[in-house]
């Protein structure tokens, strides 16, 4: 023990003694982050030097100038003005440009499906609520590298690449079929409501619609093929309405079947109305991926050519004719419905959690006051989960954000993409690279930033 | 007991009126517990009805049937002449007439006191900004805190948040007001500001049922005191035949260990 100092008066609030300044505890931590500072910096400028040494040493001084040479590759996706005659940084900016393509759309959809599915999630549905818990299982589980690739080669590569004649009347076909299901729903809906009938004929008709599309992308879309499953259909609804099913299966069984005939019906029709040679033959088109949005170009009979994948043609009508819209890729909707769809599954999950981090007197306060549901979900609920789901949310458009560089995978021209080429090409890595972690960086604090302030607009008032 | 009686006492008994809320042999069930046991209550009018009895014994269950925030499965309870169901339309009909208070206040902690009231009253009321916000500010005079309309919940005292609480559900100009023990989760010198407020409220005329533990109250407004226990009501009177002379043991029991 060292003898007591003497007090010194500080100021005229405190007077307490000072310690030896090397037992100081201010002191010492001020030299603990000293020498953890000077060791920091000492092994970063080491790490620079070395590489750089070792890069003159072969003839690869690392510069910035390259990005003005002749670039000499093609991008398989890039704006009307680049050719290969360009130089690296205009071949750098369409890569960016595609990530930003790729990007803005991707934390647009998936917050909106993400939203939808957090509030599913906690559907009282059995249905809705079953169905979109798989959903983010299946995705949250699985590695996102792989879902790309599933996206690409399976999905995109099994779409119809051949020549299709989309005559006028194929647009009215196509929304012959896909009325009749929502003109079931509402039927059944109302017919159950009403207590006519028992209320698993909804669920039976969901249950329907999605048996008899998935049967159909397997057997494959035939007229014929339609007509048969609506007669089978029609014999499941017989023997419901005439008692001879089982209790549990009943209602269940009327949905399928109506679902079925009415399909079977639909393509009856059409088929009656080609022999009858109202329609023309060639009108019929079956499997339309759904999503295509397909418009007549031109007068008469005019042909749309569905090539490598897929096409979304936007209706557009300058005076008396339709032209055909954009193009998009079958490598860029890949990435763009994978990183959508996965993100999707993990803001789901967020926004559940954030609902359920409302405390239910809210809700009941609410109902008290005669809110509806769907008005308690817009001005209480939402509101108060949000500032719940902000910061976990930030992080999830981060991570979109910078798995867009998976885009490598499956040959989308993306910044990260690009850049690998650049280095490739003239040998620059190092500056490649700084190049790269910059974009990335910097995309990645504009997000943060944004979400920051949003973030802060949200936060309750206390005090 | 003579009218002249009652005013030495203090208690102006309310002109009561019509029957209000009525229920018939109401059965409520959580799982296998059975939380309500043959109900019956009819309440008019202009009635100020003060529910006690022990915790668990069904009494917050009850008044949160009459708005449906519990679905009843036995017996009927009609209120305003509506009969509660399955109906969406009833049930909204219903929840439009009743004003409902809870103990832990239950306001929006992201609207503004202000907000708060108007809310429900532009959504479902369907009324304008202007007219709503009038509306608001009058309440709040009445509840004694219109310095406050434009702070938030979170910066207020628990006593100015359940007035706030008692002002937004008056907004909705319900017919009928139910308070689930609204002074328990406040600190004893705030009790009084809202006792103050649900006086004033009983004395405009506000037909009402209060659950509370609050026997000063009970004593003073009630025109009609009921004691519930393990789901059932077991004894019903005025304040001073209840308190003064109460029939059933389990009543005097009760009574014996709280006053």
């Amino acid at each position: 023990m060292t003898a007591i100092t003497p007090r010194k008066r500080l100021d005229d609030q405190f007077d307490i003694p000072l310690p030896p300044f090397l037992r100081d505890v201010r002191v010492i931590a001020a030299i603990g982050q000293l020498i953890f500072l000077v060791l920091f910096t000492g092994l970063i400028s080491y790490i620079v030097i070395s590489v750089y040494n070792s890069l003159v040493a072969q003839n690869m001084t690392p510069q910035f100038a390259f990005m003005q040479q002749r670039a000499g590759f093609q991008i398989s996706e890039s704006p009307a003005w680049y050719t290969p005659d360009r130089t690296f940084q205009d071949a750098y900016i369409v890569g960016i440009i595609n990530t930003l393509r790729v990007v803005i759309p991707g934390l647009f959809f998936a917050t909106l499906i993400g939203v939808i599915l957090g509030i599913a999630l906690l559907s009282r549905n059995f249905m809705v609520r079953t169905t979109s818990a798989s959903y983010v299982e299946v995705l949250r589980n699985t590695p996102l590298l792989v879902q790309l690739i599933f996206w690409y080669f399976v999905v995109m590569f099994s779409l119809p690449a051949q020549d299709i004649t989309l005559p006028n009347e194929s647009v009215f076909v196509l929304q012959l079929r896909m009325v009749a299901y929502p003109l079931l729903w509402i039927g059944l809906g109302v017919l159950a409501w009403q207590r006519k009938l028992p209320h698993h004929t909804l669920t039976g008709a969901l249950l329907g619609f999605l048996l008899l599309e998935v049967t159909l992308r397997v057997i494959g879309f035939t007229p014929q093929n339609v007509i048969t499953l609506g007669v089978v259909g029609a014999a499941i609804v017989a023997l419901e309405l005439t008692g001879r099913l089982p209790r549990w299966a009943q209602g269940y069984a009327l949905g399928i079947g109506a679902s079925l005939a009415l399909q079977g019906a639909a393509a009856l029709l059409v088929e009656g109305l080609v022999s009858a040679g109202v329609l023309s033959a060639n009108a019929i088109v079956w499997d339309i991926f759904p999503g295509v949005i397909i418009a007549r170009r031109g007068f008469g009979f005019p042909e749309i050519r569905l090539e490598d994948g897929l096409q979304i043609i936007l209706p557009q009508k300058p005076r008396l004719q339709f032209t055909a819209g954009t193009v998009v890729t079958p490598e860029y909707m890949a990435l763009l419905i994978g990183l959508v769809i996965y993100t999707s599954a993990f803001i789901g999950e967020i926004v559940r959690a954030g609902i359920q981090a409302v405390p239910y007197g809210q809700l009941e306060a609410s109902r008290a006051l005669g809110l509806s549901g769907w008005q308690m979900l817009r001005l209480v609920v939402l509101p108060q989960a949000l500032r719940v789901i902000l910061p976990p949310l930030s992080s999830q458009y981060l991570n979109l954000a910078k798995n867009s560089t998976l885009a490598t995978a499956i040959a989308f021209a993306d910044a990260y993409s690009v850049g690998q080429t650049i280095m490739n090409t003239s040998g620059q890595s190092v500056p490649g690279f700084i190049i790269i972690l910059i974009t990335y960086l910097t995309m990645s604090l504009i997000i943060a930033t944004i979400m920051n302030i949003v973030n802060a607009r949200f936060q309750l008032v206390t005090r | 007991m003579s009218e002249e009686n009652l005013l030495l006492q203090g208690h102006v008994p309310h002109v009561i009126g019509e029957p209000m809320i009525v229920c018939r042999k109401v059965n409520k069930w959580f799982g296998d517990f059975h939380a309500l046991k043959d109900i019956d209550l009819e309440v008019r009018e202009r009635e100020v009805v003060v529910i006690i009895g022990p915790s668990g014994s069904g009494k917050s269950t009850l008044i949160r049937c009459i708005n449906r925030l519990e679905e009843h499965q036995e017996g009927d309870i009609i209120v305003d002449g509506v009969e509660l169901t399955n109906d969406v339309t009833n049930i909204s009909a219903i929840r439009k007439e009743t004003g409902m208070v809870f103990q832990q206040f239950n306001l929006f902690p992201h609207l503004t006191v202000l907000d708060n009231i108007t809310l429900a009253q532009r959504h479902v009321r369907k009324r304008g900004k202007a007219e709503s916000e009038k509306i608001a500010m009058d309440l709040l005079k009445r509840v004694g805190i219109p310095e406050q309309a434009k702070k938030y919940p979170g910066q207020l005292s628990g006593g100015q948040q359940q007035r706030v609480a008692i002002a937004r559900a008056l907004a909705m100009n319900p017919k009928i007001m139910l308070f689930d023990e609204p002074t328990s989760a406040l600190d004893p010198e705030m009790i009084k500001e809202v006792l103050d407020v649900m006086k004033e409220l009983a004395r405009s005329g506000m037909t009402m049922i209060v659950v509370t533990h609050e026997m000063g109250f009970a004593r003073e407004v009630a025109d009609r005191v009921i004691f519930m226990e393990s789901g059932r009501i077991v004894e019903t009177g005025t304040p001073d035949n209840f308190f003064d002379n109460p029939q059933h043991d389990r009543t005097k029991l009760f009574l014996s260990q709280i006053l």
